[in-house]
């Protein structure tokens, strides 16, 4: 699917040529302006490189715009790329980034286990992290000074599945939620265990009952005990967090042992992926998966971000080749916010400063391609960052939840059989 | 009753397949002496050759296999020659380097090839299933498993009754002798590692419809191969059959009453205790110095 | 028929074998003594491929072998029965005995030169489904010979076949050595009995250190005062 490289050479190659005076251009004004360096650590090999290289290419493109806009305070911007594959990885990468290339500012992570470090790294030498992808609650609980996340925490990821089974799911199935039988799967890293407790505790509030809570390895091989299990409940919604290699199996699985719940809702990661859609064709269609948002309705939209969304899907497209989705536009997102919202509006890029600015952001909902807007809690959490829901029609994904960014009504509530997707 | 049959079956099913990847394994260890930690990428790139001939191609996997296991020997051949036989007179930790670091390569040059995203190899009978009374039964993972189990007996029979084999089998028992006997035992390595591969390249293809592939798929189901081929005996093929099976099962079943997330965990103590009561494993021998095929 | 001219052979540091000389003919049964680590295993494993950092010259009826790789050096002819047997220890009698004819050529002869080994060896036959892990050191001793033999060779060497035997079979064996020569397969033998040895060779040498520092009819040499006090204590 991303693997027709001869357009993008091509641009690489010219890219190379005009690149060369631009360069020295550039380092010859710089010994009066220097650039602002911004350390990314995301992980960019292993097993979670497929979000990692995302959520990069997103900050990626973010940086490229706001240099071509002149960059910030007339001080261009240069990324430097810091592997966090494992914590070990992002430790060191973050150290190396502080001492090598005098990063100050850092931006990450995709998976919790490289954010969590990352950033205690960095508060302990006073640099500044700028989180929006990974979601592990205690991120924001651990008092950092100069740690801030932009995007979701497993709270906020989880909530939207049990709030749209509540009110859209349940009625359109005729079933009071209170009778609602759910089953909660997850798998077992901290992302799983975190984003489905808060579903969990989200159902709770709501009053629905938890019939099966289950976890299981995202590596496993064979997740038919796990459908016999479900089968013999028989739940009218599976409320799932999974990533891609395990949804996809846990999908065929189900529909070689012919059994489907009349609703099934996934809570990220794999399920609003495309690599999803294209391991079970068809089958996709009728899942609902609640993440990030995918897309916001234009309507609720400024017009400067609505401007945004059209350059940033055009940069992207071009640079990578692929339509950017919900990762790569949610990297967008935190580089954005990052440059524009806090590092444009800081005295100076120390980290104090850099606080400062971004204790005082109050960015209107709507300002950004994905809907949020920002404002940071005292410890450092965005209250203006939701989740959504997505649905897949017609092997595509549909924002249907909340309201604001909804651009479709569902369909196949409950799920029709198998063949009839 | 029924949930005890399908569990069974289910296990049974995947573990074929462990078995499959870990007889290459253990085949290669019991005659080069050489732990192949590179066995799981060799599964990777059988998966990405199956699925680029099904994609551009339009190659069904079991028609490709037809192409991918003889490539997956010729690969092997190459590999050996290039990297394992300077190294085989070299002390252990030499050739541990070298298969790991060949390991780390791999999945580099895949990850830069193909990035990580997965990919996923859909045919019309992906998730086709029949029933007999209250089992569920999917053709394709009966299939897998019994073209599994034919290319491991196959595999057997081989080593027990053809010459090659049998020069395999003396020259895992004693390399020495193998020599005055007029084995050329170069060769013979040469043929044993490209025969791991091909095993495993066969493993791939089987699995290509089932899982989607990404650079770190075969390092990830690998870890179960080891396992497995300790516990089976090093070098021992039918230990690594019987110990396929069982560690499928036995997943298959804690999965099931436990949970999934301790599946792993329950192996690992099963496998703790074989190894506590039979250090050796099922059919491994003193110092694993032999292969055997019973 | 076989010829050895300046053989070397250094182990790293070490020069275990120094520009040795010798002979094999046809009909001839060929000792080789000297005290331990004097060097004679090396040379048999020179001549039969086994040590690579070898020098010097080895031809077998005027075919150079030299260069040969240890499995082509079989197919010419030589077979070399090591030290201890070295049986395939899981494989059952028969197994071992019929690897013995890996070689291409020797394949086809294969049930011939079984019958011939079964007769030469008729307590084998019994045991040909016994793995040879379970057999006795006698036993281990025939069936390593039995294998040298399946190959047809033009030469067989010994090293040490009687070592750990008991007096008996020690004879058993230095009967079988002359039959095979009778049957016209020459062999060079390294024995540490040294009498034994030399009773039954036709012709000898003593090494010591690499070097080859007597050499003359078996018992000729026995008589040597030097040589019996050196090996025989006397
Ligand atoms: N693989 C080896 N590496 C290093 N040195 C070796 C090796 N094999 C033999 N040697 C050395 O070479 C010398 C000759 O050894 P060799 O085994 O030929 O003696 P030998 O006459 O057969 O002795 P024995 O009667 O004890 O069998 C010895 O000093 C031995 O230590
Ligand atoms: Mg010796």
């Amino acid at each position: 699917m991303s693997l027709s490289k001869p357009g993008m050479s091509r641009r690489v190659a010219s890219g190379l040529l005009i690149g060369v005076p631009a360069a020295t251009l550039l380092s010859r004004r710089t010994i009066a302006q220097e650039v602002i360096k911004i350390g990314a650590i995301f992980p960019l090999t292993g097993a979670n490189s497929v979000f990692g290289n995302q959520n990069f290419q997103g900050v990626d493109i973010a940086v490229d715009l706001v240099n071509e806009r002149g960059g910030v305070k007339g001080r261009k911007v240069a990324l430097f790329k810091g592997d966090g594959h494992n914590p070990q990885g992002a430790i060191s990468e973050t150290n190396r980034l502080m001492s090598r290339e005098g990063v100050r500012i850092f931006v990450g992570s995709s998976t919790s286990a490289a954010g969590m470090v990352g950033s205690q790294e960095a508060e302990r030498n006073g640099a500044f992290y700028w989180e929006g992808m990974a979601v592990a609650n205690g991120y924001s609980e651990r008092g950092f000074k100069h740690a801030f996340r932009v995007g979701l925490n497993a709270s906020g990821l989880g909530q939207p599945a049990p709030l749209y089974a509540a009110e859209v799911v349940a009625p359109l199935l005729k079933i009071d939620p209170k009778n609602l039988k759910v089953a909660v799967i997850a798998e077992d890293s901290a992302f799983g265990t975190d984003v489905s407790k808060a579903a969990i505790e989200q159902a709770e509030k709501l009053g629905i009952r938890i019939g099966l809570k289950e976890l299981y390895s995202a590596r496993t091989t064979d997740l038919s005990p796990l459908v016999l299990k479900l089968r013999s409940l028989a739940p009218d919604v599976i409320i799932a967090t999974q990533f891609i290699n395990d949804a996809i199996l846990l999908q065929r699985q189900m529909k070689e042992m012919g059994f489907a719940p009349k609703a099934f809702i996934g809570t990220s990661a794999g399920h609003s992926t495309i690599s999803f859609a294209e391991a079970i064709g068809k089958d996709v269609n009728g899942i609902f998966s609640s993440s990030f948002p995918l897309e916001a309705n234009p309507a609720s939209l400024t017009a400067a971000t609505r401007a945004d969304l059209e350059e940033f899907t055009k940069r992207y497209k071009a640079k990578y080749n692929v339509t950017p989705a919900v990762q790569e536009s949610l990297g967008f997102v935190v580089g954005l916010s990052l440059l524009r919202d806090i590092v444009a509006n800081a005295s100076d890029v120390t980290a104090p400063a850099l606080r400062e600015a971004a204790v005082k952001a109050d960015v209107p909902v709507g300002s950004y391609i994905n809907g949020w807007g920002m404002k940071l809690d005292e410890k450092g959490q965005n209250q203006r960052a939701f989740g959504s829901v997505v649905q897949w029609q017609d092997q595509r994904m549909i924002p249907v939840y909340p309201q604001a960014s909804k651009l479709k009504e569902p369909i196949m509530v409950p799920l029709p059989a198998w063949n009839a997707r | 009753m029924d949930i005890y049959l399908q569990l069974a079956l289910s296990g049974l099913f995947i573990g074929g397949i462990y078995a499959l990847i870990s007889v290459g394994l253990t085949l290669v260890f019991g005659v080069l002496r050489v732990v192949n930690f590179a066995h799981g990428e060799y599964l990777t790139i059988a998966m990405f050759m199956t699925y680029f001939l099904f994609h551009t191609a339009g190659l069904d996997p079991f028609l490709a296999s037809v192409i991918v296991v003889p490539l997956m020997f010729l690969l092997g051949l190459v590999t050996e020659r290039l990297l394992i036989r300077p190294t085989l007179d070299a002390p252990h930790v030499v050739q541990v380097f070298v298969t790991f670091a060949l390991s780390v390569f791999l999945q580099n040059v895949l990850l830069a090839l193909f990035t990580s995203d997965f990919r996923s190899v859909r045919t019309a009978y992906a998730t086709a299933a029949f029933q007999i009374g209250p089992l569920y039964v999917s053709w394709l993972r009966l299939a897998a498993f019994l073209a599994a189990i034919a290319l491991a007996v196959g595999i057997a029979l081989f080593l027990k009754y053809s010459y090659m084999g049998s020069a395999i089998r003396a020259t895992a028992q004693d390399r020495r002798s193998a020599r005055l006997v007029g084995i050329n035992v170069d060769r013979v390595y040469a043929i044993t590692f490209a025969l791991g591969c091909a095993l495993v390249g066969a493993a791939g293809v089987l699995l290509s419809p089932l899982f989607p592939v990404n650079p770190y798929t075969g390092a990830d189901m690998i870890l179960v191969a080891f396992v497995i081929v300790v516990l089976g005996g090093m070098g021992s093929i039918g230990g690594a059959v019987l110990a396929g099976l069982m560690i499928g099962v036995v997943e298959s079943f804690s999965s099931y009453f436990l949970g999934g997330e301790m599946k792993q965990f329950v192996y690992f103590i099963c496998f703790m205790l074989i190894l506590a009561i039979r250090p050796v494993g099922f059919f491994g021998r003193k110092g694993a110095e032999v292969m055997d095929v019973t | 028929m076989l010829n050895v001219r300046d053989l070397s052979v250094r182990y790293g540091d070490v020069l275990a074998l120094e520009k040795l000389s010798f002979s094999v003919d046809a009909g001839q049964i060929i000792g080789l003594v000297g005290s331990n680590g004097a060097g004679k295993s090396t040379t048999l494993a020179a001549i039969s491929g086994l040590v690579k950092g070898r020098t010097g010259h080895v031809d077998l009826a005027g075919q150079d072998l030299t260069s040969l790789a240890a499995h082509d050096i079989v197919a010419q002819g030589i077979v070399h029965v090591p030290e201890g047997r070295r049986l395939f220890p899981f494989m059952t009698v028969q197994e071992n005995l019929e690897l013995g004819a890996y070689g291409r050529a020797a394949r086809v002869r294969r049930e011939e030169q079984l019958d011939y080994v079964f007769t030469l060896l008729p307590k084998l036959a019994e045991r040909r489904q016994q793995l040879a892990v379970t057999l006795s050191g006698g036993e281990q001793q025939m069936v390593a010979i039995g294998r040298g033999l399946m190959s047809c060779p033009k030469l067989l060497m010994l090293d040490e076949p009687t070592l750990g035997l008991a007096p008996m079979l020690v004879e058993e064996i230095f009967r079988l050595v002359r039959a095979i020569r009778d049957n016209g397969v020459p062999v060079l033998i390294v024995e540490q009995q040294v009498v034994h040895v030399l009773e039954c060779a036709d012709y000898a040498y003593v090494l010591e250190s690499g070097h080859c520092v007597m050499q003359g009819n078996g018992r000729d040499l026995l008589q040597d005062d030097g040589l019996r006090r050196a090996y025989l204590g006397l």
